[in-house]
């Protein structure tokens, strides 16, 4: 048994406590949080070339973008994503113990706050890892440096560097200044005149790096002054992204300023270590976003084509969002579950095919519905827009990806290399890239034979083969028109009738728009799609239009069961008597005819 | 251990420094594939060098001795041909008005090949200093990252002139005066919308939006007194077809034209220019500053009548005392004999020319295919498409250099989707020669991962220098000056 009064049995417990905390870390992203880090990863791209290395490092915070990028890549492993995490984390916490010159437990215990600050700071999605390489780079240096004896050496190395951690690792590098300037009044027991002009050229060479930089560097002083590389969204600057490096010389101060007897610091330090674990606790429950995370689940199910995953999912948690019901829906019309639609709370068309939006989210799960749909142009297009609204500029292999199948399948080979190509010098698209690469490249083909060879590959792949059918014929040529959702469906419908999902989606897209009396238009011309006993659904829609002129179902050309007109008159006795909604969803939440009550479009 | 360094450190040598011997090279009768395609292309003597490597990735390694009719020789060997800077200017000065013959063997698997000679020819005619041009993602509404970048063109240097990383928004539309950096326009566009103007007095953001007219200035042609600027303002939309053949559909639903006098900051608005029943866009003055080019139609239903929308190309008298259009309008070359659409129309300095684009209808030839690159003989009224130049891609966007015997344009020849500049030498008599990408230290690695296109290409006769913290800070000000309007 551990007897914790033992000074030294102290570095044991510190490493019981460090790998705890990494433990935690690594199964709350494993198992809590796995989706936010393959969302990390679907909007960056990360190059083994020359070029892509000396055009990042050539920016302020450029090294700790390049280390940044790269440990992202692997993030679309969730076991991966979640071991570099619980790696970072970790390394924030061993430096900042490890500038820290007293080795009681209490001390220890202070280490784990800038880590702790910094994992709740990656709950949100758009805080990039350049962040803590920044940090971890920093501490790093702040430890070489504090650890050197000769003191003019020191400080000139201190000096020196502040400058080159600021282009290395970008502004957050300030914070090495108050951590080397702490222990040189605290440990070095520096002369206060000399330590006040150190600080003095310190802060004046930390100030003006970015002052410097925006002469070189094309880039909003604001963001400069801020850091690049740390945050998605462009121009902004949240400042409280800083307070993990921040608190780092206030945790070396008190580490150095609270003076208590063994016994009591003991008791102190367990205090601490349980206060610091519950205050991390309360603050990821509190700041972590599980609806988000549900949404990013569904849209990565979605992308991986995971359709009965999709539904499975549903049937435990439905969607909460208009995104997830987007990638729930194409599930249930890529299984042939469209009459299933209305089964699930339903928001209108913008659950089916959302209007464009400039964001980098939105458009690139519409462009997954697009494609399925064989609507090529359109997938492109939603694709290569998200990936230019992309808030920090980055480019995406996911996106690349898609292009490049997308080009294969409208024929724009050419195009397709270039992307597959790109793809080739990545190392977590490189396999895919070089399979694809079969299907273009035929050694030794003149231009014109390699387009033959290519068009005979594509058009006997199942799914691109299958697309390229249900491309849109010359003839049939129309612009994409957000008010007219309904016709282009239906001419995509009649490029290749084979692509009854367009047919699907039409007949939906009317339903979820509450247009009854085109649906029936529409399904007057195609009733005999439908096979016999009508489905459920249609049974209800038309026992919907049918009421609306008559008083019962004698005389309705469409056979509609029995239990459904019975089910329809007690819907419709509920609902002119008023009956509160509540009632009205327990019993009639599954039928078209509660949603044409009650949701909103 | 001395003698294995020393053996070794000579081996490394020998490998880094050392040709290979092309031996027992088979002969192939054809040209060399090579990227970019410099087969018989004319150069201008500043040229950068013209680097290529083969076209296709067989070749482990090419070797090329470049002879001059004149004299000189150059002879590099490696993964691509990379010549040296020094070495190959003194080539082309030395050959100024003659050719320069390339041997390119090619190593493979199965051993070198010999290539049939081809050759460059090298200008006595001068090149302007560099190139300015647009590069972003070749994309829809939303935008990237983008710039407006220049080009030393004896040289592979390229500096960023401004770019929307230090701002919300995006630039378009630059054009400076007969090439001279110092008279310089463009348009900033989104919340921090503006014209800047660089002038002798500095520059200046500009709203270009009146009431009395249609919104900002858009296509912008200086004239050639540094007066006035001729801008067109247009409504712009566009569309997005469905079948693979075509992307987008770029078309104004309004346009009219618009003199900027620069002294007194004033729109002036001429009626020839601004008819009710027609749309004018893409101005452009004569040399001599009398006449205004432009393109113009017939109003029509948009989307419905897009694809019968056929510019004319068509001049007016224009007055640089008042700023003023003449009254009439005469058409130059008509859609309707030529049964296609007209766009960019760009005069020569010398005033003997009028270069401009070609497509099967509408006004942004950008994205279509069939856009080709035209000539209008102003001494002959004759008109000819430029075969030598155009390419079975869309041609389009061009400009002129100071002498005119030198034009640049854009192509998506290369792979149907990214524009890539080239630039062609036109004769005295008006004919062009095959043109010739612009070169790069390493083209085909450079262009593969280059995943942006270029666009409005401009010759610019020295260093472009704008003062980017001054432009910045003039953007993101909310201060802009207001423009009055003289009828």
């Amino acid at each position: 048994m551990i007897n914790i009064k033992d000074t030294k049995w102290i570095p044991c417990v510190d490493a019981v406590l460090s790998a705890a905390f990494a433990a935690a870390v690594f199964l709350f992203f494993w198992l809590k949080y796995p989706y936010h880090l393959i969302f990390q990863e679907q909007y960056q791209i990360f190059l083994c070339t020359g070029e892509f290395a000396r055009q990042l490092i050539s920016l302020p915070g450029g090294l700790s973008a390049y280390i940044g990028r790269f440990l992202t890549q692997f993030f679309f492993i969730p076991a991966c994503g979640a071991a570099i995490m619980a790696a970072l984390m970790l390394a924030v916490q061993v430096l900042s113990a490890s500038l820290m010159r007293s080795r009681s437990l209490l001390a220890y215990s202070l280490s784990f706050v800038p880590a702790a600050i910094l994992m709740v700071f990656y709950l949100d999605e758009d805080v990039l890892l350049p962040l803590a390489v920044s940090e971890i780079l920093l501490l790093l240096a702040a430890r070489i440096v504090v650890s050197v004896e000769g003191d003019i050496l020191r400080r000139l190395l201190f000096v020196a560097l502040v400058p080159l951690l600021f282009f290395a690792l970008g502004n957050i590098s300030v914070v090495f200044v108050p951590i080397v300037l702490a222990d040189e009044i605290l440990h070095r027991k520096m002369n206060v005149t000399k330590w006040l002009i150190l600080t003095l050229i310190a802060v004046a060479v930390a100030v003006a790096c970015p002052f410097v930089a925006q002469y070189f560097c094309s880039y909003q002083f604001k963001w400069l002054m801020f850091g690049l590389h740390y945050y998605r969204p462009r121009f902004a600057t949240p400042y409280y992204l800083w307070l993990s490096a921040a608190v780092v010389p206030l945790i070396l101060v008190a580490s150095a300023k609270i003076k208590m007897s063994e016994k009591i610091e003991k008791y102190v330090g367990w205090c601490a270590v349980a206060a610091i674990a519950v205050g991390a606790v309360y603050a990821v429950n509190k700041k972590a976003m599980p609806s988000r995370e549900m949404a990013m689940r569904y849209s990565k199910l979605m992308y991986n084509q995971q359709w009965n995953d999709i539904i499975a999912l549903a049937n435990e948690q439905p969607p909460t969002n208009p995104m997830s019901a987007i990638c729930l829906n194409l599930a249930l019309i890529k299984t042939g579950n469209a009459n299933s639609l209305f089964y699930y709370q339903q928001h209108g068309t913008q659950c089916l095919l959302p209007r464009f939006t400039k964001d980098y989210v939105a458009p690139l799960v519409t462009s997954q519905v697009f494609y399925h749909l064989g609507m090529i142009n359109d997938a492109m297009r939603s694709t290569f827009e998200a990936q230019e609204c992309i808030p920090d500029y980055q480019k995406s292999a996911f996106c690349y990806k898609m292009l490049a199948e997308c080009n294969m399948i409208a024929g724009n080979y050419l195009v397709a290399k270039r992307y597959v190509s790109l793809l080739k010098n990545t190392i977590c698209y490189r396999k895919w890239a070089e399979e694809v690469g079969q299907l273009l490249w035929h050694k030794g083909a003149s231009p014109s034979a390699e387009k033959l060879l290519t068009d005979k590959a594509i058009e006997s792949h199942p799914v691109y083969g299958h697309l390229r059918k249900c491309l849109t014929r010359k003839e049939n040529d129309f612009f994409y028109s957000e008010s007219e959702t309904d016709s282009m469906l239906g001419n995509v419908y009649l490029t290749n009738t084979s692509n009854t999902m367009a047919y699907d989606y039409m007949i939906s897209w009317l339903l979820l728009g509450k247009n009854v009396p085109r649906f029936l238009e529409v399904f007057d011309v195609n009733h005999d799609l439908y096979g016999k006993p009508l489905p459920r659904l249609y049974q209800e829609v038309i026992a919907l239009a049918w009421a609306k002129d008559h008083r019962d179902f004698s005389g309705i050309p469409y056979p509609i069961e029995k239990d459904i007109q019975m089910s329809f008159a007690n819907f419709m006795r509920a609902y002119t008597g008023k009956a509160p909604e509540s009632y009205m969803r327990a019993n009639f939440g599954n039928t078209y005819w509660y949603y044409f009550a009650f949701a909103n479009n | 251990m001395k003698t294995i360094i020393y053996f070794a450190v000579c081996c490394l040598l020998m490998t880094s420094c050392g040709m290979e011997a092309v031996k027992n090279a088979r002969k192939d009768g054809n040209f060399p594939m090579i990227y970019p395609d410099y087969v018989d292309v004319t150069v201008p003597a500043q040229i950068a060098p013209l680097n290529f490597a083969m076209s296709d990735d067989a070749a482990s390694l090419v070797d090329v001795v470049a002879t001059g009719e004149k004299g000189g020789n150059i002879h590099v060997q490696g993964e691509y041909a990379d010549f040296d800077e020094a070495e190959w200017k003194e080539l082309l000065q030395q050959n100024v008005g003659s050719k320069i013959w390339f041997e390119v063997s090619a190593k493979t698997d199965g051993g070198w090949t010999t290539f049939r000679k081809f050759s460059i020819s090298v200008s006595g005619d001068e090149i302007d200093y560099g190139i300015a041009y647009r590069k972003l993602a070749p994309g829809y509404e939303v935008f990237s990252k983008m710039g407006i970048y220049e080009r030393n063109l004896s040289n592979f240097d390229e500096t960023a002139v401004l770019e929307n990383t230090q701002f919300d928004g995006c630039l378009n539309c630059h054009e400076f005066n007969k090439c001279n950096p110092e008279g310089l326009t463009m348009h900033i566009r989104g919340d921090h919308s503006a014209t800047l103007i660089r002038t002798q007095g500095g520059i200046e953001a500009l709203n270009t939006k009146t009431e009395s007219t249609l919104g900002f200035c858009v296509y912008p042609y200086w004239h050639p007194s540094g007066k006035y600027i001729v801008y067109s303002t247009n409504t712009t939309r566009q569309m997005f077809h469905s079948m693979p053949e075509k992307i987008i559909e770029v078309f104004d639903l309004e346009s009219d034209l618009q003199v900027y006098d620069i002294q007194k900051k004033e729109l002036v608005l001429s009626n020839s220019v601004m008819l009710p029943d027609s749309w004018e866009t893409y101005p452009t003055f004569s040399p001599d500053g009398k006449t205004l080019y432009f393109c113009t139609v017939q109003k029509t239903e948009i989307p419905e009548g897009l694809k019968d929308v056929r510019y004319s190309l068509c001049k007016a008298s224009f007055n640089p005392e008042t700023g003023k259009v003449g009254e009439d309008v005469d058409t130059l070359v008509s859609a309707r004999s030529t049964g296609k659409s007209i766009t960019f129309p760009k005069p020569s300095y010398d005033g003997r020319f009028i270069m401009y684009i070609m497509c099967d209808y509408g006004c942004f030839s950008i994205w279509h295919h069939e856009a080709d690159l035209y000539l209008l003989d102003l001494k002959t009224g004759e008109s000819r498409a430029l075969s030598s130049a155009n390419s079975a891609d869309t041609d389009s966007y061009h400009n002129w250099s100071t002498n005119s015997r030198w034009f640049v344009f854009s192509s998506r020849r290369d792979d149907g989707q990214f524009t890539r500049l080239y630039v062609s030498h036109i004769g005295a008599d008006g004919k062009e020669s095959k043109p010739f990408m612009l070169p790069q230290k390493n083209p085909k690695k450079y262009y593969a991962e280059l995943m942006l296109s270029y666009n409005v290409p401009e010759f610019v006769t020295a260093p472009i220098n704008l003062d980017r913290m001054e432009a910045v800070e003039k953007i993101n000000s909310a201060e802009r000056t207001a423009l009055k309007v003289r009828r």
